[in-house]
């Protein structure tokens, strides 16, 4: 079930929010959880029920593996996790590599594995990290909180368990021992709030950048030679797309949840506002970051070992940050490319008599490398992201007529009417209103920011800042949000799943 | 974070009543505009421009002896002037597409049935159309008046009409007031010409006979009883189809066959006429618009054999219409 469809809004959301609203009056926190916990798997089961065993097995098995870990003497603790956090890497490395894997030996080596097709549980990658964070916890302080229920609502809780944000157990499961105890209409205002502009960020933004981008990158998939002006509008439509789409699951995400009273850490804090590569992924994923800077970066040294160890370990973190979103080199080289800008940005900013670019001029020059770097992780193969890193660098013309149909017909019929060619100025207008919104609109936790819309990571950006406009429980705030939510269902018909569902 | 502020459940109640109230305003509101929208033909679908031009020719027509209610598969396949020339009769034929089904026709004939009484009336639909969902949004968009909808329940009526394409549609037909003539010379909507043509995954695959919607038959039921209030004859043909799946669905089409007799309506033996891979047009059930004339003869014949009113008025015609391409009759 996807949150933008109307089987999720229309049915399992408000038969879960009233059986929700029913049973916290009759009965205490433990079954509300096991309410919920039935449902998220209900949620999960809908996708493909094939998935729904690996998903319980997985959580049955981290948990049985968890209370070894907790019970064992110090000496064969360490051997406990080595055999959790190996059994859930190798899960995840069946599932999602396995396949990518055998294509290598095949290529490479006279070796040749025969794998059948193999499904991607949806949700693996998610499900897997909060896991092994949660053996690693057991491992380091035994007395970490070891409720059943909990636990397996904690990684299934249907908000976050197919795109996330990668929660931490020490962020939830507290919280799930007293559910029920909010007052249920607030939470239930204020998550809807945050819900609908969710619903609004993929509906109406996420998917029409997606117009743009997915013609343009499957013409250079074709071998077609984009020019300047539209490669550059391919990469730039495509990093709103992915940041519309991945912000707006998050937001809908933490909405969600907050309408049964949890709260969700923060995912995104405007991150096309950096001012650095290193600045960017203090805003960008934020929850993946600090899994990967608190359970790989760390434990490989930190910031406590010499300088070109540091680098290599940046460089290490930010490879497997790259692949696992997903088997191929595409994703590899995304990793490394961020690895090389950010230890590049470490060494600039190192410098003795170091002076910061200003504002400006930071974030414009961070801003354009983050979108050329968008162009393998979104490019079918790496031989057409070099074309379109070609296009982009003006190799093959400035590209003033568009290489692919024009992808908003109301526009581009009212562009004719105006006697101007449809294709380009309309994605050029639909491009800078993008941006507009990216760089001078306020985000979800500023809109929110007197109503705690959802937890900070320490070290990472909360992305607040002081506007004016910010949501009230008013009635014509009220009116606005209904008709964007009436106008979100009344486009139903045209339902795209998220980008990060296949991760 | 700064500090939450707080809200009443009072308060909140009434937000969210708001919010309600303000969203089912929203779909209502919409919901009627793109029902003036379609019943004004100003959607930009080609769809429901069609299905206004076929409105159209109702409503102008001085006298309609045949009728020819359908899908693509009739628009593609039979010329309504051939017919008229061949038998002496009037006939007109309205053809919508496979989207607007049984449900789209019965409303069609409704409309012919208020101003005029064809004698014959045949329904051609596309041979899978038995396993299609019922189509509300044909009975929807094709209704005249209220009794039209046969108490359709309301909440399988606003799906199609809460649906923001149709409005985008109107605002993008007011920015192209002047379109193209919708028909080519034989009476429908020009097939996509070959350099462009992307052959559209096609019902090519055999056809099971278990995968017939019995709920399918209900307003195929009410065109025969139809049919038979204004004394007409009616004829089903079923569409091309494409070989060898054809042939190699002959369990299905004894079970469609039982399907549309079982509704009240005549089956034209011979139908539907399989395909052979050079007949195929831009979908693998149109016909060829070159052999567009030969197959509409065919049907004729096809038709004939159950309503002889269809039968050729001047037997020197037949000849140079069918010619050796009978063999394509099943």
């Amino acid at each position: 079930m996807l949150f933008n469809s109307a089987e999720f809004l229309l049915i399992f959301l408000p038969v879960v929010v009233a059986l929700f609203a029913v049973v916290r009056r009759l009965a205490p926190a433990p079954v509300l959880v096991v309410l919920l916990l039935l449902a998220s798997l209900i949620f999960y089961g809908v996708w493909d029920w094939r998935f729904l065993p690996v998903l319980v097995l997985s959580i049955a098995g981290n948990w049985l593996i968890a209370g070894r870990i907790a019970t064992a003497p110090p000496a064969q603790r360490r051997g406990w996790l080595i055999a959790g956090i190996g059994l859930n890497l190798a899960a995840l490395g069946w599932f999602k590599y396995a396949l990518f894997v055998a294509g290598v030996l095949r290529d490479l080596t006279p070796l040749d594995p025969a794998l059948g097709a193999i499904v991607l549980p949806i949700g693996i990658s998610f499900y897997t990290f909060q896991q092994i964070a949660y053996l690693v916890d057991v491992g380091r302080d035994p007395a970490t909180l070891r409720d059943p229920l909990r636990y397996g609502l904690f990684v299934s809780f249907f908000p976050q368990l197919i795109a996330g944000p990668i929660v931490h157990h020490r962020e939830v499961m507290p919280q799930l021992a007293g559910l029920g105890r909010r007052p249920l209409l607030p939470d239930l205002a204020v998550g809807l709030a945050i819900f609908t502009v969710g619903l609004v960020k993929k509906l109406w933004l996420a998917d029409s950048f997606a117009r743009i981008a997915t013609p343009l990158f499957a013409a250079a998939a074709d071998g077609e030679p984009l020019g300047l002006i539209p490669a550059w509008a391919a990469a730039t439509a495509y990093g709103l797309q992915i940041y519309f789409d991945f912000s707006a699951y998050s937001d809908m995400a933490i909405g969600l949840a907050r309408m049964f009273g949890v709260l969700l850490p923060i995912n995104f804090a405007s991150p096309y506002k950096a001012t650095s590569v290193v600045d960017f992924w203090r805003r960008w994923h934020i929850t993946l970051s600090r899994f990967l800077r608190d359970y790989l970066y760390i434990p490989l040294g930190g910031g406590r070992v010499p300088p070109w160890r540091r680098r290599v370990n940046v460089l290490l973190t930010m490879l497997l940050g790259g692949i696992w979103h997903g088997a191929g080199w595409t994703f590899a080289l995304w990793g490394a490319l961020h690895g090389v800008m950010i230890v590049i940005a470490q060494w600039w900013q190192a410098r003795p008599g170091h002076r910061p670019l200003p504002d400006v001029p930071a974030r414009l020059l961070t801003l354009t490398l983050v979108l050329a770097a968008w162009v393998p992780f979104r490019a079918a193969d790496l031989s057409t992201t070099l074309a379109i890193w070609g296009s982009m660098a003006g190799l093959d013309g400035s590209g003033l007529t568009w290489p692919a149909p024009a992808p908003f017909p109301v526009l581009a019929a009212y562009a004719r009417l105006l006697g101007i060619a449809p294709a380009l100025p309309a994605v050029l207008a639909v491009l800078a209103l993008g941006l507009t919104i990216v760089l001078a609109a306020p985000n979800t936790q500023t809109l929110f920011r007197d109503w705690t819309p959802g937890l900070t990571s320490q070290g990472y950006e909360s992305g607040i800042a002081s506007r004016r406009v910010a949501w009230r429980p008013s009635a014509g705030q009220a009116a606005l949000v209904g008709l964007a939510l009436g106008l979100c269902l009344l486009k139903l018909n045209d339902v795209s799943e998220f980008i990060y569902f296949q991760f | 974070m700064s500090p939450s502020s707080s809200i009443s459940s009072s308060e909140a109640g009434r937000w969210l009543a708001v919010v309600a109230a303000a969203t089912l305003l929203a779909i209502v509101a919409i919901c009627v505009l793109n029902w003036w929208g379609v019943s004004k033909g100003l959607v930009g679908w080609e769809a429901t421009r069609l299905q206004r031009e076929q409105l159209r020719k109702i409503e102008g027509a001085p006298r309609i002896d045949v009728v020819l209610l359908g899908d693509s598969t009739l628009g593609n396949a039979i010329d309504a002037r051939a017919w008229s020339e061949a038998t002496g009769l009037q006939v007109l034929a309205v053809p919508l597409t496979g989207r607007y089904g049984y449900e789209g026709s019965l409303n069609l004939l409704r409309r012919v049935a208020d101003r005029h009484r064809p004698q014959i009336v045949v329904v051609m639909q596309a041979l899978d159309m038995p396993t299609r969902r019922v189509s509300w949004e044909g009975l929807l968009f094709t209704a005249a008046r209220w009794s039209d909808l046969d108490g359709a329940p309301l909440w399988k009526l606003v799906p199609p009409l809460a649906n923001l394409d149709l409005t985008f549609g109107m605002i993008e037909t007011a920015a192209r007031p002047e379109r193209p003539v919708l028909f080519d010379a034989r009476g429908y909507v020009p097939q996509v010409p070959v350099k462009q043509r992307q052959r559209v995954a096609g019902p090519s695959e055999v056809l099971d006979p278990a995968d017939i919607r019995p709920e399918k038959q209900r307003y195929l039921r009410e065109i025969g009883a139809l049919c038979e209030r204004i004394g007409a004859r009616c004829v089903y043909l079923h569409g091309p189809y494409p070989s060898p799946a054809c042939e190699a669905s002959r369990a299905y089409r004894a079970a469609a066959d039982r399907f549309v007799r079982g509704a009240g309506l005549d089956v034209a033996p011979g139908t539907p006429i399989c395909l052979p891979a050079e007949a195929v047009g831009d979908a693998e059930d149109h016909v060829h618009p070159a052999l567009k004339d030969q197959y509409s003869e065919l049907y004729r014949l096809a038709a004939a054999a159950v309503a002889p009113e269809l039968r050729l008025r001047s037997p020197a015609v037949a000849g140079s219409r069918t010619g050796t391409r009978a063999r394509h009759l099943r």
